[in-house]
């Protein structure tokens, strides 16, 4: 990702006042009539042949308000019926009490370019659009362009009249068909400043500045205003790939926030500012810092909650318990108290925010030293390094510091353990404000990974029977993820179940679980299974394969080229250890080689050895990952790695009777 | 009601603990109901009022103790509502697992939204509703609420215990009418016997059911109807946006639909007319005249869900899906009609119960709520062509495994019928698969092979058919997920076949390093992509399973092999017979070619539960003999 700053205005404008105007509706070239396909995408269903945005402030006399009057003006092509879906078309517009956004002088005309030359027109009718109230933040408008065929060019444009000028208005060159001319320009009052980001892998084809005077006007205070022209050609189609963190990370888009405005009476009100300003404001936000800060709660309850433990540690262990117990989480993110610590602990409920700030309070009047962190989770996509923006973070946690070691605490998820993260916080990086010193960025890298441990002893039987024990140690992400698991069943029993249904060849005799509460442990499954390997003996060999626990048996990096990083989520190590008493009688002839498998700069590895001791065949194996992203550049490396494992695990052992 | 206050104040009186919330501690749950029950009705009391036809209201009254996260769904309260229905009230409370009240519930609680499926442009449809949140388990939920209908078309049906882990302690229905209402009524499993009531003003009908214990959530369970409790009720005299009618079966209400809700949507415009005309004058045989409309049918419009107006039951008019070039299957379906009558051939307006699961519309109980889509029957002398009117790729006369082998309700000018949808039958729904493959020296398979699809199987490929080349490689790599494979050619195309539509996929592949090489022994899995999946093995199962659909899969594999390979292991011939199906797995090696036969061919039916570890045994030993590997020994020169 490439993200390039300027600066909102310009500081060299060119003196002139031409508007880089909107192409003229309706007027389709014969070379757009005639296109069969997108030039440099054949796939391409559908393509945006024009687009046009722009964005402006307008003062409303009657209102006394200002607003932001956006226009957008797009013309595309349908090639195929598998493209007709971009004729249904949808408006999401914001209210937010009597903030209300609305579309106005909405025009809609599907053409249908004929053999004779000419082309037929069918307009959209105002009748046919459709608002639908979705939710309590968002209406739609919807509608769907009448008489498309193969071929059709649908034109349409509109305005969208909001009150919100935070964010200006934010501009996406790329979109799930290709766009081949996408511009944009936003008009903006020279009081105002906004800092601009460009994401996304490509370039601006071109850029313009220019100076509209007068171009705002408030009662008796004309304003000039910066005319900002963003183009973009030949846009590919934006297309998801599997493992992939949020999409707006990788979208070629441009964004707006407001950092400042020049006030009439010449003193500035600062929007955007550093994060020096943020993090004051913050703590002293009644719903965060404020929140943080109230240790008086637990004043009371804090001796009974730390009276059996020792340390500092265990103190902070216990309290997190508590917490975890006290307050339930209702499913809601933010970095802002709903119900505040008081009301929380009251109704036993609250959001990300309240639960963790409450955390944090308990452990100030346990006497640790705990802060805050702000951060934005994996979906909502990565923030903004530059400056602060508080809308992009979505999620509090706390940070720890015990003597010199620090932990982060998420007290949302009973099953989680004292210090680790859940998956949806494993997202680059997060802010720390401590309550005194400025604030800092963190890493968000997990302790702990994905591991899983198979050991089996058994003994393999002529008839093909291996018999045996087997134990399955989970530690860290594969604990918590099987923990979780578990507690969706009614029952541990169905779980065995349920688990004892789905192993065909394998037979589960009997079973047991350990450490299903101790969450701060590793988790165990013992079992003795009887695993039917082979028919029968051909030839006095026998074959058999030793990967049946934990077969890789689909590359999941299946592709010839990838786009955007593979982002696995979590670092994972899973590891087999295998001692099969053999039948008597029977030697080695075959088996699988030993290799040792690694992954550039060790990001990942593979080690496979095979012996046979005294009767006894040994396998081990170890598979590990150890990075969380790896860059496109990496994938056929990975690809490549899958697929080294999955021709080893295909291979047998094979041993022969000897012959005496 | 007076009843249980007088009760109440007895209790009281007594010195015994109140009824009220201590009632619901779950320690009131007797020992047989909690057994394997994820969630219990406590107490269900449905009420319906039909105090006219334009105004039904359905009270209910539920307690329900949810005992763990499965089945937290359960507790979830949808209410949805539109012009025609209105909620009257809604609250509720919850209760901790002793019964001590933790949180009222009241209107303001529940989140309202719109209730547009996703493949929706637009309903006028919305929902409000509420799911407790971040409580213990167990805890009990209670709701009180009142809807109102200014219809009674639709008449909500009862089922006492929707889901299979529920248990049920009691439940009841009430239904009250005026004394001169007729009603049908139809009870399913029900084993009670219903009471009835009457005053001077009115009569009522109820149902009960106690104590029904929960039972394991199976696989393959027949399709709920079979076993469910449920009553159905039909008012014969009904009111349904500013239309009256009234039915005692399916001919009188197909009557109804078809006089009152379609007719009147079938004017032609000129241009129409003009246009049919011009297609099927040249045209003497009636399928081909079908077939041309048809497919101007599928080349000029598209789906579009707009259910707004008479609830989703009246299409829109067939002059204006010519215009808009749009329309839902209603709409879609009226306007072929409408194009058909112009052309003089007639036809039949169909509901039916789409999906992969075949659903009757019942026999003996006429109503129009059991249909979820409509597709068009075009009577011919010697057969029937069935058209689905939604789809811009199926051929003319497929229907698919969406809407086949099923009960229909046709709604005709000569009044409403019940129609059969032809069946694809387990032999005529195959995926047959010839291919010829070479193995070198290095592992790597170079080959092609073509896969012909029939029947229900026809439309497996429907999807990919007309993507871009990079599209169905990367589709195809998911449906071959075979390690390394690539493609270098794919082409589909329609085949000439007797009697049911055939496409045929041909495929040119590598795969690098498919059968592996240690020291001099090489490693080859035959079946390349037709791998059953395992199925569970329930050692004890409680309820019938149910198979849905049969099939036959047909794959025939040669292999061409290196002249210094022999043979060194190789699998035993499979060979399976059983009540659920047939399977065959032959290698044969001559010279230097391997050939790898498999035939799977799938019943459909219903078997008893005993029976079930016989089909998992079959099932399993498939996918155990899919796994199957032969192994080579390089000879040394």
């Amino acid at each position: 990702m490439t993200k390039i700053i300027f600066p909102a205005l310009v500081a060299l404008l060119s003196f002139c006042t031409v508007f880089a105007d909107d192409f003229s509706f309706g007027a389709i070239s014969t070379e757009e009539k005639e296109m069969q396909q997108c030039a440099y995408d054949s796939t391409a269903n559908a393509v945006v042949l024009r687009e046009y945005g722009r964005a402006r402030f307008s003062f409303d006399d009657q209102s006394g308000a200002i607003n932001l009057i956006f226009t957008h003006h797009v013309r595309l092509k349908i090639f195929n019926k598998e493209g007709v879906k971009q004729a249904n078309i949808v408006i999401p517009l914001y209210k937010d009490g009597d903030r209300i956004e609305y579309v106005q002088e909405l025009k809609a005309v599907t053409l249908n370019p004929q053999t004779n030359g000419t082309k037929v027109e069918t307009w959209l009718e105002t009748k046919n659009t459709y608002k639908e109230e979705y939710s309590k933040y968002v209406t739609l408008t919807k509608f769907t362009m009448p008489n498309i065929q193969n071929g059709s060019i649908i034109e349409y444009s509109y305005q969208i009249i909001s009150p919100r000028l935070y964010n200006f208005r934010n501009w996406e060159f790329q979109t799930d068909i290709p766009k081949i001319y996408s511009e944009y320009e936003a008009i903006i009052p020279g009081t105002y400043n906004y800092n601009v980001v460009m994401r996304g892998p490509f370039k601006l084809s071109d850029q313009k500045s220019a100076l509209v005077r007068e171009g705002f006007r408030l009662p008796g205070w004309p304003i000039d205003c910066s005319q900002l022209t963003y183009i973009m050609k030949n846009v590919p189609a934006f297309i998801e790939e599997d493992y992939m963190t949020a999409a707006s990370n990788f979208k070629s888009a441009i964004y707006f926030e407001l950092a400042d405005v020049l006030l009439r009476n010449g003193s500035k009100r600062s929007f955007t500012k550093e994060w020096k300003n943020v993090d004051r404001e913050l703590m002293l936000d009644r719903s965060l810092g404020g929140q943080a800060k109230q240790k008086d709660e637990f004043e009371k309850v804090m001796p009974e909650i730390t009276q059996h433990v020792q340390g500092d540690l265990n103190k902070a262990k216990a309290i997190y318990s508590f917490i975890k117990k006290q307050i339930k989480w209702n499913k809601y993110y933010g970095i802002f108290s709903e119900l505040g610590v008081r009301k929380a602990l009251d109704q036993h409920t609250g959001n990300i925010a309240d639960i963790n700030l409450a955390l944090i309070a308990a452990l100030a009047a346990g006497g640790l030293d705990a802060e805050v962190v702000i951060l934005s989770t994996r979906e909502n996509g990565i923030v903004n390094k530059l400056n602060p923006v508080i809308s992009e973070f979505n999620y509090l946690i706390a940070k720890l510091t015990v003597a010199g070691e620090s932990y982060f605490l998420d007290a949302s998820d009973p099953l989680l353990p004292f210090g680790m993260l859940p998956l949806r916080c494993i997202n680059d990086q997060g802010r720390v404000l401590p309550i005194k010193q400025s604030s800092y960025w963190v890493d968000l890298m997990p302790k702990e990974k994905h591991h899983v441990q198979y050991t089996l002893i058994g003994e393999l039987l002529t008839d093909g029977t291996l018999k045996g024990k087997l134990v399955t140690s989970s530690y860290g992400y594969a604990a918590y993820l099987k923990r979780k698991e578990i507690v969706d069943y009614p029952s541990v029993e169905e779980y065995f179940e349920k688990k004892k249904s789905e192993t065909p060849g394998m037979q589960i005799l009997h079973e047991e679980i350990s450490g299903l509460d101790t969450i701060e442990r590793s988790l165990q499954e013992r079992c003795e299974v009887s695993i039917n390997l082979f028919d029968s003996l051909q030839n006095h060999q026998l074959f058999f394969n030793p990967f049946f626990m934990n077969k890789t048996n689909k590359n999941p990096f299946n592709l010839n080229e990838r786009t955007y990083p593979v982002d696995i989520g979590m670092l994972q190590e899973e590891s087999l250890n295998l001692d099969v008493k053999l039948p008597d009688g029977y030697e080695l002839v075959s088996k699988p080689k030993d290799m040792n498998l690694a992954l550039m700069d060790k990001g990942g590895q593979f080690v496979n050895r095979t012996r046979l001791e005294n009767g006894h065949l040994f396998c081990n194996q170890l598979f590990r990952l150890n990075k969380m992203i790896y860059g496109s550049e990496e994938y056929l490396s990975l690809k490549e790695f899958f697929s080294r494992i999955i021709q080893l695990q295909k291979t047998d052992v094979v041993l022969q009777e000897k012959t005496i | 009601m007076s009843k249980s206050y007088w009760l109440c104040f007895f209790l009281l009186l007594m010195g015994i603990k109140v009824w009220g919330q201590a009632d619901f501690a779950i320690d009131h749950i007797p020992e047989h109901l909690r057994l394997r029950a994820n969630a219990i009705m406590r107490d269900r009391q449905y009420t319906i009022d039909m105090h006219a036809t334009n105004e039904v209201v359905l009270h209910v009254k539920e307690v329900l103790t949810i005992m763990n996260k499965s089945a937290l769904a359960y507790a979830r309260l949808a209410l949805f509502y539109d012009k025609n229905t209105v909620i009257k009230d809604i609250h509720g409370a919850l209760y901790d697992g002793q019964g001590q009240l933790m949180q009222k519930i009241s209107a303001k609680d529940f989140l309202d939204e719109s209730a547009v499926n996703n493949f929706s442009l637009f309903e006028d449809s919305r929902v409000k509703h509420f799911l407790p949140n971040g409580l213990e388990y167990p805890f009990t939920v209670m709701y009180d609420f009142e809807l109102k209908f200014k219809q009674n078309l639709i008449i909500p049906d009862w089922v006492p215990k929707p889901y299979r882990d529920m248990a049920v302690e009691q439940s009841s229905y009430q239904f009250i009418c005026g004394l001169e209402d007729k009603l049908h009524i139809k009870e399913s499993n029900y084993t009670g016997k219903r009471t009835e009531e009457r005053n001077q003003k009115q009569k009522s009908y109820t149902w009960m059911v106690k104590s029904l214990p929960a039972g394991r959530i199976e696989p393959l369970s027949p399709p709920p109807e079979s076993y469910q409790t449920r009553v159905k009720i039909a008012p014969e005299q009904f009111y349904y946006y500013r239309k009256k009618g009234g039915y005692t079966n399916w001919r009188e209400l197909g009557q109804w639909v078809y006089n009152d809700l379609i007719k009147e949507q079938q004017l032609p415009t000129p241009s129409m007319i003009s246009q049919v005309n011009g297609l099927v004058d040249n045209l003497t045989d009636n399928r081909e005249k079908i077939k041309v409309l048809y497919e101007y049918l599928q080349q000029k419009t598209r789906y579009v869900s707009v259910q707004i107006g008479i609830g989703g039951f009246q299409p829109m008019a067939a002059s204006e899906v010519d215009r808009l070039g749009y329309g839902d299957c209603k709409g879609l379906v009226n306007y072929m009609q409408t194009l058909l009558n112009i052309a003089e051939i007639p036809s039949y307006y169909c509901v039916v119960n789409a999906g992969s699961l075949k659903k009757d519309m019942e026999l003996d109980f006429a109503s129009m709520n059991q249909g979820n889509h409509v597709i068009l029957a075009v009577p011919l002398k010697q057969d029937t062509v069935w058209l689905e009117c939604t789809s811009q790729k199926i051929p003319f006369g497929f229907l698919g495994d969406f809407t086949d082998d099923r009960l229909v309700f046709a709604c005709t000018p000569h009044g409403g019928e019940l129609l059969r949808t032809p069946k694809y039958t387990p032999m005529a729904s195959t995926q047959q698969r010839k291919a010829i493959f070479s193995l070198n020296s290095e592992g790597d398979i170079h080959g092609a092979f073509s896969t012909r699809f029939k029947g229900a199987q026809y439309d497996n490929r429907l999807g990919i058919a007309d993507m871009p080349l990079n599209e169905q490689t990367k589709t195809l790599k998911q449906i071959y997920a075979i390690d390394n494979i690539d493609f270098t050619q794919v082409a589909y195309a329609d085949q000439p076949a007797e009697d049911t539509p055939c496409m045929q996929e041909d495929v040119a592949i590598n795969i690098r390093h498919y059968a592996p090489k240690n020291g001099q022994l090489i490693y080859l899995q035959p079946n390349l992509f037709n791998r059953q999946g395992s199925v569970p093995q329930l050692e004890k199962r409680e309820s019938p399973f149910y198979l849905n659909r049969g099939y036959t899969d047909e794959d025939i594999l040669t292999y061409t092999v290196p002249d210094q390979y022999v043979l060194r292991m190789k699998p035993a011939d499979v060979k399976l017979e059983t009540d659920f199906g047939d399977f065959v797995m032959e290698l044969t090696l001559t010279d230097r070619q391997l050939v790898y036969h498999r035939k799977l061919s799938l019943r459909e039916g219903q078997f008893p539960p005993e029976r079930y570890i016989d089909y998992a045994r079959f099932m399993n030993a498939v996918y155990q003999a899919d796994l199957t590997k032969v192994v080579f020994l390089e000879k040394e020169h």
